[in-house]
């Protein structure tokens, strides 16, 4: 038997259950325990433990009226609603609530991708819609678009950018949220808005022109529970006719101080439009064979110095650091661009290039093959085959978490956080480190984001250590400036708790606006830290 | 669709994808580990176990082609490749994978189930499964059967890279060994009673 909602009357329940039924058709209303415990988070760090957030229900309707309905009853009855795409958020959630016994709405069924238009560059999608749904339909079609995605590519554009998730293409459309357009969402009451110019009934600009007139509300409606969003727009890549990488690596220690600096006037000017990758190739990379001569340096107390490491590098003819560059437009121009960055990257002494694959689009399949599909707009699964057992993961584990802080764009900042993280890690025990240079994601163009992968274990008592320690760690780097843009439910209050400036006053604000478009408190109770106000009240 | 097949397969609830979202490997973590099933458990499994070579022969000729839409093997492992030639050579519609099931879900699956459920069954490594179980679930399928059967022989040390990453999978390490699972994904209304016919 599934958890009830709490303070929820089982006559209630079953009588919202059944307006539910009527709403949508009772076919899409799942109640017996073998289906709600598809909304379990597979990754979940309460694996096995009665704090583990189950859902009591869950409730798929196929149209934007349906969720109207959906909302008005659950209103009647003060039934907690989740709002879910497809559900497929791992390491951040999955499709479980923040709240126990919520009932999970579902919105696979709304899949369909309303519009494509190669000429203006953009897609009109519904939240079941999946990044392959619309690779699709883009491909069947042969619409001239360049889809950004993230790896893997079984989520939905929706649901993805909502929690402000990140894809591997130009620096305009890495940030999924940045590069939506327009919304339609489905408030707490079961009213219906469009943002935007999509308020404007006779307008043609929904997904061209963003704000319309008057307050942009849009961001309000991401990692929140203000409403449900079922529709959204999204700006695309035009198809770009060509792509290039190449590499530099730099042989000193302090040489990533200016690394970095290059980096963003290239980035920040346009002359670089893919995506970054930092590396120390000095280590021989995360999946590198162990070196006998470099495990000693690093095992002897201390570590070795970045004067040992530099001179070893030089031995064996590795740079220290090295910075991956990707590039997309005609082939002249990419070309131009690739050498304008080798003149700039030269200033630093030792500096050294390498030519990447090079590609005319659209590629053919050996190509895409060859290539990480994502950066080539191709959706993928493969990343999935990285937990299997090998080489560099003899333990294959039960899913895993997410630390993610967000750290300056400077190699300063890189190497000040190494040092927080690696003490992070000793002091609290936290398995952080995934090697002894950790390097941030570069999937915002004006932000790093270390990314840190903990493992849940089948051990109960470990998971409670990791819980313990992660939350430690969120404190300890908070003190250092460097706070989460993301986080499992499991620890979304202990991350919206760092953002405290005056006294909390944005979760405050938050608080206020919560209790006035959702004052029954319905809506996905809890997420990023916003309880409604009896729920507060308890908690207090 | 259902009811053309001949099948019956006893789906046991103890086996039933209760918590079917469970992770790569998360299988053993939600109903405690599943051992290596007997005879007398392979033989209650019905016929997706009795498609392995560890059966007689006979089992699968006993086995009705049209039982599931397809069968699916990661032909990087020898046991697997096995397994595939004795399930066609029973009838049975084989399709290969070699780890990532992206090309499989994208040009085939996905298309399939546009047109309803259906009943699928493989012999491969758990993060296969995970995957195609998650994908399967959207539309109106189950994991309803679920057993942790071999050891993967060892492969060849591949080095890593992100461009290749299915032979990622395929390595093996100090002599451990992956797992290879046998699986049976179907229609969640014939995993919804004691006794689904598909």
């Amino acid at each position: 038997m599934p958890k009830l909602p709490a303070g929820l009357r089982a006559n209630d329940f079953g009588e919202a259950i059944r307006q539910f039924e009527a709403a949508v058709g009772k076919q899409w209303v799942f109640t017996s325990d073998e289906d709600v415990a598809l909304y379990r988070d597979s990754y979940s760090v309460f694996l096995g433990e009665p704090e583990e957030i189950v859902a009591s229900a869950a409730v798929a309707p196929d149209t934007v009226e349906q969720v109207q309905k959906v909302m008005k009853i659950a209103n009647t009855f003060k039934v907690p609603m989740f709002p879910i795409s497809t559900g497929k958020n791992l390491g951040y959630g999955g499709s479980a609530p923040n709240l126990s016994g919520s009932v999970v709405l579902d919105l696979k069924r709304m899949n369909r991708v309303l519009e494509v238009d190669d000429k203006r560059h953009f897609a009109l999608v519904e939240p079941g819609v999946s990044y392959f749904d619309l690779y699709r339909y883009v491909h069947e079609r042969g619409l001239k678009v360049l889809l950004d995605l993230p790896d893997p590519g079984w989520g939905s554009p929706v649901g993805n950018s909502l929690d402000h998730g990140v894809g591997y293409s130009t620096g305009e459309m890495r940030d999924h949220f940045a590069s939506h357009c327009g919304m339609e969402v489905v408030l707490p009451n079961g009213e219906l808005i469009r943002t935007g110019m999509g308020a404007v009934p006779n307008a043609k600009t929904w997904q061209d022109y963003r704000y319309g007139a008057g307050p942009y509300v849009d961001g309000m409606f991401s990692q929140s529970n203000f409403g449900v969003v079922t529709k959204m727009g999204f700006w695309l890549n035009p198809l770009p006719d060509a792509y290039l990488s190449g590499t530099v690596t730099v042989p000193k220690h302090q040489d990533l101080v200016p690394l970095v600096d290059i980096l963003n006037y290239l980035e920040n000017s346009g002359i670089t439009n893919g995506m970054p990758q930092l590396g120390s190739p000095i280590f021989g990379g995360p999946f590198a064979p162990p070196d006998p001569e470099l495990g000693a340096m690093m095992s002897k107390p201390g570590g070795a110095t970045p004067a040992e490491l530099e001179a070893y590098g030089a031995r064996k003819g590795r740079g220290y650091w090295s910075c991956g560059l990707q590039f997309y437009g005609p082939e002249k121009v990419i070309a131009a661009q690739w050498e304008h960055a080798r003149e700039k990257f030269s200033s630093i002494p030792g500096a050294k290039f390498q030519d990447g694959p090079s590609y005319k689009f659209p590629l053919t399949p050996e190509q895409i093959e060859k290539s990480h599909k994502v950066t080539v707009g191709v959706p993928d699964l493969s990343i999935f085959m990285i937990g299997a057992r090998s080489p560099f993961n003899a333990n294959p584990s039960h899913g895993h978490v997410w630390f993610s802080p967000i750290v300056p764009r400077t190699g300063q900042a890189i190497l000040d956080a190494q040092k927080v993280f690696t003490d992070a890690a000793g002091e609290t025990g936290l398995p952080l480190l995934n090697g002894p240079a950790p390097l941030p994601a570069t999937y915002y163009k004006r932000a790093f984001i270390f990314i840190f992968g903990i493992m849940v274990s089948t051990d109960p008592s470990v998971n409670k250590k990791n819980r313990e320690a992660f939350r430690n760690v969120i404190k300890i780097a908070a003190e250092k400036g460097f706070v989460e843009y993301r986080t499992p439910p499991a620890f979304q209050d202990d991350v919206v708790a760092t953002y405290s400036f005056n006294n909390h006053s944005l979760l405050r604000f938050h608080e206020t606006i919560k209790d006035a478009i959702d004052p029954n408190g319905i809506l996905a109770a809890g997420r990023y830290g916003i309880w409604p106000k009896a729920m507060r009240a308890k908690k207090a | 669709m259902l009811t053309a097949l001949t099948l019956t397969l006893r789906v046991r609830r103890s086996r039933l994808a209760r918590t079917s979202s469970f992770g790569v490997h998360n299988r053993d973590r939600r109903d405690g580990v599943i051992s290596m099933p007997n005879r007398r458990e392979f033989l209650q499994g019905g016929i997706a176990l009795s498609l392995l070579p560890l059966l007689p022969q006979k089992g699968l000729s006993a086995t009705a082609p049209r039982a599931f839409d397809m069968v699916i093997f990661d032909q990087r492992f020898p046991q697997t490749r096995d397994f595939a030639q004795q399930a066609r050579g029973a009838g049975l519609n084989c399709v290969a994978i070699e780890g990532d099931i992206t090309h499989l879900y994208f040009h085939d699956l996905a298309l399939r189930w546009n047109r309803g459920p259906t009943a699928i069954a493989g012999l491969s490594t758990k993060a296969s499964v995970f995957c195609l179980e998650m994908l399967a679930r959207d539309r109106g399928m189950r994991l309803a059967y679920f057993a942790d059967v071999l050891d993967a022989d060892p492969a060849p040390d591949i080095p890593f890279n992100v461009a290749y990453r299915k032979m990622a999978a395929v390595c093996s390490v100090g002599g451990e060994r992956d797992r290879l699972v046998v699986w049976v994904i179907a229609p969640r209304e014939a995993c919804a009673s004691e006794q689904g016919e598909i």
